[in-house]
């Protein structure tokens, strides 16, 4: 216990005699880390993104007027036991042509037609989703089986999958020069935090050498310098805590215009997971510092 | 107590600091290293310490094997020696109560021990009335009063002290002679590094006179004769 006391004291001790080297290395970890944090939301986007468009794909199919509401609605059962289908939405003729009349409301054309007409034109439809945007193909071919062709006036399929393919290789790309970036970051993170402690070990030399005369041990020496380490890697994570969540919280106006309709938040996001993205990289900030300082110690600290 | 036993040391690339040194002390001696410069005096105070360790041969300390002591153990040995320098190697942002605590402090010991022990190491060197002055304000003599009951503070069997006159003047040279010999008569058993003819001859202790890496002589009441 009184040594470790006193290895914290010793950790403080050469943080404040080292202030602005502290300062400077664990603004150089937060960069690192900020890059790494812009690298997740972009993934976090791309990911939603992908997700607000599968979402909007569907196939609606078109029945003829004459198809009685029984034989839609079986073909609905049949299709909800596909494993490949996640939801089927019934619309009713009358619904549907109450739909229509509210989209042409202010077409005088359209309303006149109908009201010469004096019947509803439209037959009722099933709005199907997929469970998957791959499960498409599968779900059409079930549709246009022959058993089903003399029911079915029109079938609609909006696909989307190229959008998705495209969103899905541009957030690689941009993953992948994220990974680049985050890369170059901790190589310069690295050297920095090396550099740091070989200058701290060098300002307190005569110390070291001292402890060394007198008998202490090589893990008390080396300890405040992991312990300082430690206090690197907490501000540079506080600090990029801070950035991060102010970031999102001034971009989420603009994810909210880009994702209408959706409630997803990129601040919402990383306070959700807040414990997680920032004690993982607590924890990966403080293995490269050991890292780095283990590489310092042990050109100049030959106990 | 300390045994080499053909001890050689060579550094990279082939400079030959000892040569097949062969020295026993006793426990308790006072013995006096002597030699001129660069005849490996220090090499040899280096090697008790485990500050080097040597090329060839053994050297044992006790029940300490130096030569092949793992690097774990030998924070515990320099415990158990107590080492003094001519540049005394003091901190100077810290007092002198602190920089003889500091000792304790860097091995883990309780505030208690260390509120007891350095008063009392400060009084036997003679330097308690100035505990809380910094080594600036402190003449060669007496820092270097301060760095024997640093090296004293652990209680060690032996003291090694490494020309620990070589920056003072004839009277404090005297005055830690004089603590040195106190030292031994306390049971210490100190080894003396030095090329200072005056002392070596005031002595009339066993001195080993060194040239070029070997002992040529190892008198029990000797003198400086180079």
């Amino acid at each position: 216990m009184v040594a470790l006391m006193r290895v914290i004291k010793f950790a403080l001790q050469n943080f404040r005699r080292n202030f602005w080297i502290s300062m400077i290395t664990a603004s150089i970890l937060a960069l690192a880390l900020v890059s790494v944090n812009l690298l997740l939301a972009v993934n976090v986007l791309a990911g939603t993104a992908v997700r607000a468009i599968e979402s909007r794909v569907d196939v609606s199919v078109y029945f003829k007027p004459a198809v009685g509401e029984g034989i839609v609605k079986n073909i609905r059962s049949s299709l909800e036991n596909m494993p490949e289908v996640r939801a089927v939405r019934y619309v009713s003729a009358d619904a549907a042509l109450a739909a229509f009349r509210d989209r042409h409301t202010d077409d005088e054309l359209v309303v006149g037609a109908l009201t010469e007409i004096g019947q509803n034109p439209l037959g009722s439809a099933l709005i199907i989703q997929a469970a998957s945007a791959d499960h498409y193909p599968v779900i059409m071919r079930a549709i246009e089986q022959p058993a089903y062709q003399d029911y079915i006036d029109e079938k609609n399929f909006d696909d989307y999958r190229a959008v998705v393919g495209r969103i899905n290789t541009i957030a690689g790309r941009v993953e992948h020069f994220g990974f680049a970036i985050s890369a170059v970051f901790a190589l310069i993170a690295l050297l920095i935090v090396t550099n740091s402690i070989r200058i701290a070990v060098y300002t307190r030399r005569e110390e070291i050498g001292i402890m060394r005369l007198v008998g202490a041990s090589s893990a008390f020496i080396r300890a405040p310098f992991f312990l300082e380490g430690l206090l690197w890697s907490v501000i540079a994570v506080a600090a990029t805590a801070a950035l991060v969540l102010a970031g999102a919280g001034a971009a989420d106006p603009s994810v909210a215009r880009f994702f209408e309709g959706t409630t997803f938040s990129l601040a919402g996001y990383f306070r959700e997971h807040a414990l997680f993205i920032f004690g993982a990289e607590l924890l990966g900030t403080w293995v490269l510092v050991l890292f780095a300082e283990s590489l310092a110690m042990r050109r100049y600290l030959k106990v | 107590m300390i045994h080499f036993k053909g001890v050689t040391k060579i550094y990279p690339p082939d400079i030959v600091a000892l040569r097949n040194v062969n020295l026993h002390i006793r426990a308790g001696e006072f013995v006096s290293i002597v030699g001129r410069s660069g005849t490996g005096k220090t090499t040899l105070a280096k090697l008790m310490i485990a500050e080097e360790r040597p090329t060839k041969g053994s050297i044992s300390i006790g029940n300490w094997d130096v030569a092949h002591a793992r690097p774990s153990d030998i924070p515990l040995l320099r415990r158990q020696i107590g080492v003094v320098f001519q540049d005394y190697k003091l901190l100077p942002q810290k007092t002198v109560f602190e920089n003889v605590a500091f000792a304790l402090e860097v091995c883990g010991a309780a505030p208690a021990r260390i509120a007891a022990v350095v008063p009392q190491v400060l009084r036997i060197v003679g330097i308690d009335h100035n505990a809380e002055r910094y080594p600036r304000e402190l003449s060669g003599g007496e820092k270097q009063r301060v760095v024997i009951a640093r090296a004293l503070v652990h209680g060690p069997k032996i003291l090694v002290a490494d020309e620990p006159t070589g920056n003072l003047d004839t009277i404090n040279t005297r005055e830690v002679i004089d603590l040195l010999c106190r030292i031994n008569d306390f049971g210490t058993t100190v080894v003396l590094v030095t090329h200072n003819r005056e002392v070596v001859n005031s002595l009339r202790k066993r001195v080993v006179t060194l040239d070029h890496g070997t002992i040529v002589s190892d008198h029990e009441e000797g003198r400086y004769h180079i």
